[in-house]
């Protein structure tokens, strides 16, 4: 018991806080791709080329605001790519994401020995600090977990809130969703389907880039080759496990950040920590095997659009 | 007595159009083939407009890739090695896709293969002519089984396999992490590695059996040929069984398949499992014959490389062959490049990706061809 309670401190939820952000705007960037049809397995590379760009942005202009602005720009870019090859060339999305996977490992890598000279990592660059946000901070533990935070994980907070509501309660959500489950019917209704896919693709990629920034500018401040180290796939488990839904992705984030969070205290317990990373996976598919309610995926997900 | 009829007919159509079918098929063939050659000087020539473009030499670093990759006793012993996992995820990944399935989990099913090999060399001492064989099964039903799962909840859930075998494959890792640091551990170092394998598990060196003077005093071993015989073996299966024939009906149209009486959750459940035994494999070999022992996270993403060798390779078992020694060579050469034209080896990987994309796009080809066959059709049909 004595135990437990030195485990369970504030710091211990703040730390899930931060561990989850980055897998929580990726996840839901993958929750609106795959709500309009398009299959996201790209997400790790976007991941990949967001923090690569921030880094490289607020290397050269020692503005991290600049550095984040860059990533969500490029990895809007950047997953271009995935729309244009699924949407235009209706090619399959499994494939082209595992396409911009490798050569976003491979670009990054590449540019990372080009413009610094150094293989492996870059030079530290100016990252973001945590606000202090007045008097709420200093609630006792809500004020620590919550409010002493950096700016993009209250950013993320935001976009969990803004994400649900556009998705379930807008026209824009309601056309994201429609060219997803039926896009023959959305098109009879005059439903543009390849520009609302555009549209979800893109802004998975800015949700991507931003998580990168995240993981770079407010994490460890600098790039190191291959950093995603495969949050784009667990944020693809959170998607899943919330269900297609931002807000069941977050808390699914979180979940796993629970639990990775946990995992860093958890010397004192005689459980492996490769048995914690294994969470986040094994839960998915309990969930995909039907113990927690029906999963059920958007059902034109991978199916490109031929428009007659 | 329609049926008859209508056979003899068709024999008789059949055999009218067998000259012209015999040309189309030759036709086909070679474009089939040359389609994928085409891709990969596409890809070099995007590859080099990249180095060009950063002040690279790109004839330079090619003539270095394929100077590390091809000449020299030892590098082309590291190509033909490099290949060898590759031949079997490429297997994999391109059984499944006959079936219409996505193996994107080959890695994860590789190290249990690993695991299951590992574990086998280094608890029993056989002779060697029942400990390699027993070996490579252990690997490959262990790969087999953790494809197994994904398979069982497509047939019975619908869950996608993309999702499920991607988990699964992060799961194995994790599990053989574990597995290694705490069961197999070499107790002598604290470094993540199991135990050596025993000496009657080891896959005999190619050199030892075959005065071949390319590969004299290299580390390529037999499993290079048993990689190949699988190729060959898969090949016919898919063309010259019933399982094959089965799993490629459900893959082309699941539903006429269930309407012919083939069942679709069996041949999922089979076209995965089979698919993760080869995978296994990949992993079985490259302990018994390469490594000796497991590392922890010792493998190079064979499991990713493996999707793009199927996709190249069109899923034919024989171009997974070329394809996967494509793919070895490259791995090989980077090396080399790097030391000789300064290119980062991270080059490799762009190389890679590009392929990969080359091979997305091939819709542009097909959607060019359908639409040239319906201007002719509508040519035909006007006449």
């Amino acid at each position: 018991m004595e135990q437990l309670k030195g485990i369970l401190t504030p710091a211990l939820f703040a730390g899930m806080i931060r561990i989850a952000t980055p897998l929580a705007l990726t996840a839901i960037g993958g929750t609106i791709c795959e709500r309009s049809g398009i299959v996201n397995i790209a997400l790790e590379g976007l991941i990949l080329i967001g923090a690569f760009i921030s880094v490289v942005v607020s290397y050269f202009t020692g503005s991290a605001w600049l550095g984040v602005l860059g990533a969500i720009i490029v990895g809007a870019l950047f997953s271009l790519i995935l729309a244009y090859f699924s949407i235009n060339l209706r090619s399959d999305q499994v494939v082209v994401g595992t396409a911009i996977n490798i050569f976003a490992l491979g670009a990054t890598g590449f540019l990372t020995d080009f413009i610094f000279k150094e293989a492996g990592a870059t030079p530290g660059v100016a990252g973001l600090n945590p606000i202090k946000i007045p008097i709420l901070c200093n609630i006792p533990w809500i004020g620590e977990i919550f409010f002493q935070q950096k700016p993009i994980i209250y950013l993320t907070f935001l976009i969990v809130a803004i994400s649900q509501f556009i998705l379930f309660k807008t026209q824009i959500g309601l056309r994201i969703r429609a060219v997803g489950e039926h896009p023959r019917a959305a098109d009879t209704v005059g439903i543009n389907v390849y520009k609302i896919r555009y549209l979800a693709v893109t802004i998975s990629g800015a949700l991507g880039g931003l998580a990168g920034a995240q993981l770079a500018l407010e994490e460890i401040r600098r790039f190191v080759e291959y950093m995603s180290g495969g949050r784009g796939f667990i944020a693809l488990a959170a998607n899943v496990f919330g269900k297609w839904t931002p807000i069941g992705s977050w808390l699914g984030s979180l979940l796993f950040g629970f639990a990775q969070a946990l995992e860093l205290r958890l010397g004192i317990f005689k459980i492996s920590p490769e048995f914690i990373k294994m969470i986040p996976y094994a839960l998915t598919i309990i969930v995909l095997a039907g113990a927690m309610g029906r999963a059920t995926a958007p059902v034109s997900l991978g199916k490109p659009y031929i428009k007659d | 007595m329609k049926t008859d009829i209508k056979d003899k007919e068709k024999n008789t159509i059949e055999r009218k159009n067998m000259s012209k079918f015999k040309d189309n098929k030759l036709g086909k063939n070679l474009l089939s083939m040359l389609v994928p050659i085409g891709m990969i000087f596409f890809s070099f020539f995007v590859g080099a407009i990249i180095m060009l473009i950063f002040g690279y030499n790109p004839i330079q670093a090619y003539v270095s890739l394929m100077r590390g990759a091809f000449v020299g006793n030892f590098n082309i012993a590291q190509t033909l090695l490099n290949s060898v996992p590759l031949i079997f995820t490429g297997l994999a990944v391109a059984f499944a896709f006959r079936c219409g399935l996505f193996n994107i989990g080959a890695e994860g099913q590789l190290y249990l293969g690993s695991l299951a090999s590992t574990y086998i060399a280094t608890a029993i001492i056989l002779p060697a002519i029942l400990h390699v064989p027993l070996i490579l099964i252990a690997g490959a039903l262990a790969g087999g089984l953790w494809a197994f799962l994904p398979g069982i909840l497509k047939a019975k859930t619908g869950s996608h396999e993309v999702i499920t075998t991607m988990m699964m494959s992060w799961i194995g890792v994790f599990f053989s992490s574990y597995v290694i640091r705490n069961i197999l551990k070499d107790p002598r170092t604290d470094l993540p590695v199991s135990k050596t394998i025993y000496k009657s598990a080891e896959l005999i060196k190619i050199d030892k059996i075959l005065p071949i003077q390319a590969l004299k005093g290299t580390r390529l071993h037999i499993g290079f040929f048993i990689a190949i015989l699988t190729a060959l073996l898969i090949w016919y299966i898919i063309k010259k069984t019933t399982i094959g024939y089965e799993v490629r009906a459900v893959g082309f149209n699941p539903y006429a398949s269930e309407y012919a009486g083939i069942s679709i959750s069996k041949n999922i459940i089979l076209a995965l499992f089979i698919s993760g035994m080869l995978a296994g494999l990949a992993g079985s070999v490259e302990i018994a014959g390469l490594h000796h022992k497991l590392w922890d996270r010792y493998s190079a993403m064979y499991g990713f490389t493996g999707i793009a060798i199927a996709l190249l390779a069109k899923n034919n078992p024989i171009g997974v062959i070329f394809a996967a020694i494509l793919f070895g060579a490259i791995q090989a050469g980077g090396k080399t490049m790097q030391l000789d034209a300064n290119v980062p080896v991270d080059m490799t990987d762009i190389l890679e990706g590009i392929v990969i994309f080359a091979v997305a796009a091939e819709e542009i080809i097909k959607m060019f061809i359908r639409a040239r066959e319906k201007r002719r059709f509508a040519r035909i049909g006007t006449t």
